[in-house]
């Protein structure tokens, strides 16, 4: 922890929030992109992480300074995506890969409009499109790992601090989410061939 | 090293987490073996494809949305009945005028009428001590001795308490007070919190130098049974100078159910799954069962854990102190800074309430004598009359 970091969190102890979006700033970007992958609509993404942070800043007092800031902070994230889809498991209607029903068939939900791009780079999109459905198809806990690991770059040790669980269970659920996703990837490549959207 | 333990080494290795001596043992093996080439080339594919995921970038208003939800926050923490503020102030309109009515009401009736109530409150408005707002409503209940409604609070709360039993509630406080001998200080309240059967959870001391002097300073995570959490607070409180106190209810009853039901759900299924893999003859069929149940086990076991994290933290409340050493608590010179502002809003806010307080007890009063009230009222239109009439004459 650097001193600045330090400074920081002691600030934002005593309520200062111009202190507290500095010492967040760095880590706003990843923990909306965590929250968009967990959850998978931009929407509850960004509602949940601002939530997150909010939540950050009212225990910020109870953060002890022996563990990492920034493993407590994304702990607090992840925790939050967790139950926030435990709590919406039944009426979770509304995701980037669900379809909408039209008149004229199905067309999906899509974030960005692609219309007007180079042959290559929709290509491109199409593949990432695939990972996209790929990783949301997974379940919550290799979701939720595949996304600390792959996409945010945290060490195993990092990871087990942030879930809570051994570095022996984050070994086996990073193997085991890995060869989830190779399988569904498979199949969805089978499935779409280059001109799924 | 055989097959089964390269293919769990493939992740791994993949991401520089094998010691020396493994990881050139993995890559011989690699070398040897096709099946496990292929595995680990297929994963290798599968982490760039992930790797190329971009982030998304923020959503334009998110900083600002963030700002103005932290401030909503920051208010909230430090006065959580803010809303009653507009209430306030229309009531703060009203009381001006009763003030200036009340005396007349009091000379008519001064006799037969029961004035202690009022006088209590107003003797409650004048402390306006905006840290200790607890310890003035638990005064109030003692004060407040007219009998039937002492009957119905009591019944009330009894109702209350026996909910309570079901009802999963974390508590947590927050406090910062200003001491003068911080080693004994510490010392009473760590006896206190073991008398109690709590304990410290975690605590970090510094010393930090304050002009030529050396102070300490605190910060302390305490675990009280939630059943003496007021009790330590107050006993915490009387220590020194408190500079913020505050007290989060959460209650976690829905969420705590709904997980209870999942994890029944769950066992439910795990135990069909122990009888069909005895039955089931297929490899295949035993691996895909074997699967699901690793699976239902994981997810049990989390649940289990949250249920206990829960537990845990309804029976035991946490109290985040912090500690500040001080050489005198009344004359300490604190740097000028927003802290004068928010203890002046504190106290406003205190006031209000007082003042809605004691309205309460002045509208009841009004209600009871509304009679005289009115009577008052036809005397002085008679009176009216009366005077027109002669000034007519
Ligand atoms: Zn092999």
């Amino acid at each position: 922890m650097t001193l600045n970091e330090r400074k920081l969190i002691k600030r934002s102890m005593k309520g200062d929030i111009d202190a507290f979006e500095k010492l967040i700033e760095a880590h706003q970007k990843s923990a909306y992109n965590i929250a968009l992958r967990m959850l998978k609509n931009p929407e509850d993404a960004k509602d949940v992480s601002q939530q997150a942070f909010v939540k950050i800043f009212k225990y910020i007092d109870t953060f002890n300074f022996k563990s990492s800031f920034t493993t407590w902070m994304y702990r607090i994230i992840v925790n939050l995506c967790i139950d926030y889809i435990n709590k919406n498991k039944i009426n979770n209607t509304y995701s980037l890969d669900n379809p909408i029903k039209t008149d004229t068939g199905e067309i999906n939900r899509e974030v960005k409009d692609n219309t007007d791009l180079p042959e290559d780079i929709v290509e491109k999109k199409e593949t990432k499109q695939i990972v996209h459905n790929a990783i949301n198809k997974l379940d919550d806990i290799h979701r939720s790992i595949i996304i600390l690991r792959d996409i945010e770059d945290f060490s195993y040790k990092e990871i087990s601090e942030i879930l809570e669980i051994s570095i022996g269970t984050v070994k086996s659920r990073i193997k085991r989410g890995r060869d989830n996703l190779r399988v569904i990837l498979k199949e969805e490549m089978e499935q779409n061939p280059w001109n799924s959207v | 090293m055989d097959c089964n333990k390269c293919i769990e080494n493939i992740s791994p290795y993949i991401d520089d987490e094998l010691i020396q001596g493994e990881k050139v043992e993995f890559e011989k093996h690699l070398k040897e073996c096709k099946e496990c080439e292929k595995i680990y080339n297929e994963t290798l594919k599968v982490m760039n494809s992930i790797r190329e995921i971009e982030y998304e970038p923020l959503p334009d208003d998110y900083k600002i949305t963030l700002r103005s939800k932290l401030e909503d926050e920051k208010e909230y923490t430090k006065n959580p009945k803010n809303y009653k503020k507009w209430i306030g102030l229309g009531v703060a309109a009203v009381l001006i005028f009763f003030v200036i009515i009340m005396p007349s009401i009091y000379y008519f009736s001064n006799d037969s009428l029961n004035m202690d109530s009022a006088v209590e409150e107003s003797k409650d408005m004048d402390s306006s001590n905006a840290n200790e707002p607890m310890k003035q409503n638990l005064g109030n209940y003692g004060e407040m001795d007219s009998i039937e409604m002492a009957d119905d609070e009591t019944q009330d709360r009894a109702r209350e308490e026996a909910q309570i039993d079901n009802r999963k509630i974390i508590k947590n406080a927050h406090i910062r007070i200003e001491v003068i001998e911080f080693n004994k200080t510490l010392k009473e309240i760590t006896d206190n919190i073991n008398l109690k059967e709590g304990y410290i959870q975690n605590s970090d001391i510094q010393t930090i130098n304050r002009g030529r002097k050396e102070y300490k300073e605190g910060y302390m995570t305490l675990r009280i049974p939630q059943n003496y959490l007021e009790e330590v607070i107050d006993d915490i409180s009387a220590k020194g100078k408190v500079n913020n106190l505050s007290i989060n209810s959460d209650d976690v009853t829905k969420a705590y159910m709904d997980t209870e039901a999942r994890l029944k759900n769950l066992e439910v299924q795990e135990n069909r799954l122990r009888e069909l893999i005895v039955k089931a003859e297929k490899i295949e069929d035993i691996l895909n069962i074997e699967n699901e149940l690793r699976r239902i086990r994981t997810e049990i076991e989390q649940l289990q854990s949250t249920l206990k994290n829960w537990d845990n933290l309804v029976s035991l409340s946490t109290i985040n102190l912090q500690l500040i050493e001080v050489d005198t608590i009344d004359n300490e010179i604190k740097p000028v800074d927003d802290n004068i502002l928010s203890e002046a809003k504190k106290g406003f806010i205190s006031t209000i309430n007082n003042i809605i307080k004691a309205l309460q007890t002045i509208f009841i009063f009004i209600i009871t004598f509304s009679p005289i009230l009115f009577l008052i009222i036809i005397v002085i239109a008679v009176f009216l009359w009366w005077r027109r009439k002669n000034n007519i004459k």
